[in-house]
């Protein structure tokens, strides 16, 4: 009798912790950061699980590094060029110790025959706030495995060297219980939090298509590096002053790193993987941004490579790939976007071909992913687009699919060309001879699916409301210099316009019902100039619902 | 190591399974054990003062007890007139008596010392406890003089134990070895219901602590650490806050230690019997820290009390200025040492001796003048017996205690002044309902406002029912396994995602831990 109620109460707290187990590791599933846009760009999260949830063995190249390496290389173009499975295994900050066990979990998991890095975690130094959140991303994701207890110790230790006095069991918990660090999330849930995880489709890359120029170039960032490079920090004690070892901009790859680059080539070589060190390009003042790449890195690097015998491939450079300031960075020169990302992608593909040898591979998961990545481009390439001609050559092509909202601002016609106004025409916008030969008109237009429903110009100030079959509000609003030079377009009641001079467009997606880009062309000025208002949102909030829809 | 930890829990969870799987004979040894490596966590060397107190009152209560034992045998065996017998024991009790003052001189004194020390050197480690044991160990070499304990423990490490019981010295329960010695030394065996009524016992510990304390006091100190740019709003919602803070904290380190006893089948004496539901400052005393109450009562009020000198200066007072006057100087005198000494117990600083002259002040004088006070209610015709006085009644206790939080949250006198200079001058209302609440620190936002008045008000909801029914875990363990279940994993989840711990946090200490 008393062993049977022994055994009662044995199975009962058994059942008690097994049940309890499930609602922790559900609750610390909910619990962790996402590391996903629409909080956070970088797509971390979602990258490295879709990469542990892939097939063993598919990928024959691996791409690792930090920010750069993620906006930088999209493995979905280089499948879209040359048919090699890849994958972008980039994740924010990542350190140079990251990318070692990184690339062990790679090998554990896959059989690359290269592994591309980006060299830019070789010049990171550590420093309190991005260390754990920089090892965080990539452990938070890592299965539990041999790799996983090597990168947390490492991990602690690391900590523990920057904080004095604290102990390395407070930096090993919070990473094999990750609600121990993550419980007081519960104030600062979101959407994000509550929405289903797909599988990544861009393979680890992040597609951004804002375009952002701060105006920096190459030679004005050399120079400053020149300056900085030099300079050491000066530190005053006990009233003398005494230099210290430090540089405003440090060129040079610490032992310790030099040390992590030496372990990452012998892992390589003991698996029979090619290791190639690639820059993406970088290009801002290293005052304001350490990682910019600047010659005298580049130099470092190179000797650094030639020492340990590492090929490096430095595409800022030493390639012939032309990176335009204006239209080929979305943060000011730090990130590449979608332009300048593609760029970089083909001429890597073509690389890998010729010098690597690797051949096409068909593959069926890879191709559902291109099939959902190309209808994402097509929206990105438009938004890119900074040439009217051509911008307006993409919307004809689609022209069924898309809502087109015209509305122009202050003067809309004294640069527009020949060309441009056939291609309006052909888009369906008329135009009145009168006010394509006067300045300063107002204009609006609306195409639904490539059927003109309405157009109207004049000297004052023109309103105009419609709503769609499926219910889409759209008001219009356009007046010249001659009223009060606005341009004012309303998607159920949101002002989507960007309102500057000349030929403002809203365009929306009929099938998502989503707005996929607004832009204006300065088409009183020769250069045509061109701002597209709030992209990568755009792209985000399309991608999503495509996502929802698709999946 | 503190109560606060997975370290904790790991070694709670050790410390129950040898236990148990122990020789019965034997158990109390793996207590003891586990009591010292408990002890040695905080540091090797405070142990001394422990090893130190537990030789003195072993020594103290052994020699006492043989020396009575001697003077039994002695009187029984040698033939003595009356009056020689009462020479002889009168000559014993004195030797007695000067063996108990040494013992106490020595005890004491490392409390004084520590106590004192600390005043002039900050950065002194004080042996943690030392407060509590010195009091458990005083109590017991006073019980053994007054023969109230038969026999003292003739083991020096069962008496160890005594002293040393880990779920206790950190802020108590102050027990008294009759009550505990045979628990602690008995041979439990494992029983089912012990283990769940713990478990739950030291989850709602768990959950008063880190949930609502800790939490508390983000906002608490935050408000007494930078007095120069709060207001006097803040001060009072931080002063009613920090009387919940220091409920929270203290009693729910009381329950975390009798939740852990429970499961070894050991029952410590009750600290706290909803002090929020007194009416009286008396009351409240009777209900917040039983057992330093029962401490003082016992060893320092009964004993003046009934002091030949004190009744002969009573009776002095009585015949000179009449009946009440002697009363009240028999009253004053106890109570006013009594108090005084609470208040040096807790610290030493001047804001603790205002702290116990005020509630000396408010006791004395509401037993004093308890008939006037009648007279009043009944001039007044205040309903006494309506509940709604008996509400205000309990609001007022509350406020009170409330108040004595501004003079003892900020540790010193000068800040005690400026907060309530503050009450006085710069107090706007307004600023409760415009958001500035939420401003005061970064942690503590409109969430955890929110979070915070839920948990008080589970809180009061709990103490009401155990006030109205009594355990509330009995009428918990009736219920079906669905519910049952529920509200243990409601519980243990809730302190995992809303307990104040992890990076970013400081581990915060018992405040109680400090005396």
């Amino acid at each position: 009798m008393k062993l049977l109620k022994k055994k009662k109460f044995l199975k009962r707290i058994l059942a008690f912790f097994m049940l309890g187990s499930i609602i922790f590791i559900f609750l610390s599933n909910f619990l962790k950061p996402k590391w996903n846009y629409p909080l956070f760009g970088d797509n971390n999260s979602e990258s490295l699980r879709t990469f542990y949830r892939q097939e063993r063995g598919v990928n024959d190249v691996i791409f690792l590094g930090t920010s750069h390496c993620i906006y930088g290389i999209s493995p979905m173009e280089i499948y879209c060029q040359e048919k090699i499975n890849s994958y972008n295994l980039g994740t924010s900050i990542q350190q140079i110790g990251t990318t070692y066990y990184l690339l062990k979990e790679v090998l554990h998991r896959q059989n690359p025959k290269v592994v591309i890095m980006d060299v830019s975690g070789l010049f990171l130094i550590e420093n309190e706030d991005e260390t754990d959140i920089a090892w965080r991303y990539v452990l938070d994701e890592m299965p539990l495995g041999r790799n996983k207890i090597e990168a947390t110790l490492e991990y602690a230790k690391t900590m523990q060297n920057q904080f004095e006095g604290s102990e390395k069991i407070n930096y090993i918990f919070p990473v094999l219980f990750p609600i121990i660090k993550y419980h007081d999330r519960w104030q600062s849930l979101c959407q994000n939090d509550f929405e289903k995880r797909n599988d990544y489709y861009t393979n680890g890359y992040c597609m951004n298509t804002n375009v952002y120029n701060r105006g920096v170039t190459m030679e004005q960032m050399n120079d400053v590096a020149q300056y900085l490079v030099q300079t050491s920090l000066w530190k005053s004690e006990n009233e003398s002053f005494c230099l210290e070892e430090k540089h405003l901009y440090e060129a040079k790859i610490s032992e310790k790193n030099k040390e992590w680059l030496r372990k990452i080539k012998s892992v390589c070589e003991e698996n029979g993987t090619e290791l190639l060190l690639v820059k993406i390009p970088t290009i801002d003042f290293p005052q304001f941004y350490p990682s910019s790449w600047t010659i005298y890195r580049s130099e470092e690097m190179k000797r650094i490579s030639n020492e340990l015998d590492i090929p490096f491939l430095d595409i800022m450079y030493d390639t012939e790939i032309e990176i335009e300031i204006e239209h080929d960075f979305c943060d000011g020169g730090r990130h590449l976007n979608y332009s300048g990302s593609k760029k970089i992608s083909d001429y890597l593909a073509e690389y890998l071909v010729n010098e690597y040898k690797l051949v096409s591979r068909q593959n069926e998961s890879m191709d559902r992913k291109l099939e959902f990545y190309n209808k994402v481009t097509e929206v990105a390439n438009l938004q890119i687009e900074y040439n009217l001609d051509s911008y307006l050559a993409r919307l004809f092509e689609k022209k069924e699919n898309y809502i087109i909202c015209i509305a122009a601002c202050d003067d809309m016609n004294i640069s527009l060309t020949e060309n441009n106004i056939q291609l309006l025409q052909k888009l369906g916008v008329q135009l009145h001879e009168k006010g394509r030969k006067d300045s300063r008109y107002s204009l609006i237009a609306l195409i639904d699916s490539g059927e003109k429903i309405y157009e109207s110009m004049s000297n004052q100030l023109i309103e105009y409301c419609y709503t769609t079959i499926d219910g889409i509000d759209i008001a219009m609003k356009s007046s010249g210099w001659h009223g009060a030079s606005t341009a004012q377009i309303y998607i159920n009641g949101v002002d989507y316009a960007c309102n500057t001079r000349g030929i403002n467009f809203v365009i929306l997606d009929k099938r998502t019902g989503q707005i996929i880009d607004s832009v204006c062309f300065d088409t009183y000025l020769q250069e045509q100039n061109c701002v597209h208002r709030d992209a990568f949102k755009h792209l985000e909030e399309y991608r999503l619902k495509l996502m929802k829809m698709e999946y | 190591m503190t109560f606060v930890g997975l370290q904790f829990c790991f070694f709670c969870g050790m410390t129950i399974l040898f236990y148990f799987l122990f020789p019965k004979k034997n158990r109390w040894l793996v207590l003891l054990f586990s009591s010292i490596i408990f002890y040695c966590t905080w540091s090797l060397k405070i142990i001394y003062y422990i090893v130190f107190s537990i030789i003195c009152a072993y020594c103290c209560s052994i020699a006492i007890y043989n020396k009575n034992k001697k003077a039994e045998i002695y009187l029984k065996e040698i033939d003595l007139s009356s009056e020689e017998k009462k020479n002889y024991m009168h000559k014993n009790k004195n030797e007695c008596k000067l063996i108990l003052a040494v013992g106490l001189l020595f005890i004491l004194s490392a409390l004084i010392f520590t106590k004192g020390y600390r005043l002039y050197h900050k950065s002194f480690i004080a042996p943690v406890g030392i407060s509590y044991y010195t009091l458990s160990l005083v109590a017991y070499m006073a019980d053994v003089y007054w023969k109230k304990i038969k026999e003292p423990e003739h083991n020096i490490l069962k008496l160890a134990l005594f002293a040393m019981y880990f779920p206790k010295i950190l802020q108590g329960p102050i027990c008294k070895f009759q009550n505990i010695s045979k628990q602690l030394f008995d041979n439990h065996e494992f029983e089912y219901e012990n283990l769940c009524f713990g478990i739950q016992l030291m989850l709602w510990g768990y959950f008063k602590k880190i949930v609502i304390a800790d939490r508390l006091m983000m906002f608490v100190n935050s408000v007494f650490d930078n007095i120069d740019r709060t207001s006097g709003c803040m001060v009072v919602v931080a002063a009613i806050l920090g009387s919940f803070q220091l409920y929270c904290d203290f009693s729910g380190c009381m329950n975390i230690a009798e939740g852990f006893s429970q499961i070894l089948g050991i029952s410590l004496e009750k600290n706290f019997n909803h002090p929020f539901f007194s009416e009286t400052a008396a009351e409240f005393w009777r209900r917040w820290h039983i057992t330093l109450g029962v401490w003082f009562k016992d060893y320092i009020y009964m004993p003046l009390v009934v002091s030949p000198t004190l009744i002969k200066l009573s009776g002095k007072i009585r015949s000179r200025f009449g009946k009440r006057s002697g009363k009240a100087f028999i009253t004053i005198v106890p109570l006013s040492c009594v108090w005084l000494l609470t208040g040096l117990w807790h610290g030493t600083g001047w804001n603790y001796v205002i702290w116990g002259c005020f509630w000396g002040s408010i006791i004395i004088i509401s037993t004093i003048f308890d008939p006037e006070i009648q007279k009043v209610n009944l001039l007044l015709h205040i309903p006494v017996n309506s509940s709604i006085w008996h509400f205000f009644r309990k609001i007022r206790t509350f406020l009170l205690f409330s108040f004595t939080r501004i003079i003892t949250i900020p540790n010193n006198f000068l800040t005690s002044k400026e907060a309530l200079k503050l009450i006085i001058h710069k107090f706007n209302i307004w600023e409760l309902f415009d958001g500035s609440i939420f401003l005061v620190t970064d942690t503590m936002n409109r969430a955890n406002f929110m979070l915070v008045f839920l948990c008080i008000f589970l809180l009061g909801f709990v103490s009401i029912i155990e006030e109205k029914r009594g355990s509330l875990r009995k009428v918990i363990s009736e219920q079906p396994i669905i519910f049952r279940w529920s509200l243990y994993y409601g519980l243990l989840f809730s302190i995992i995602i809303f307990g104040i711990y992890g990076p970013g946090y400081d581990a915060a200490g018992f405040v109680y831990m400090q005396y």
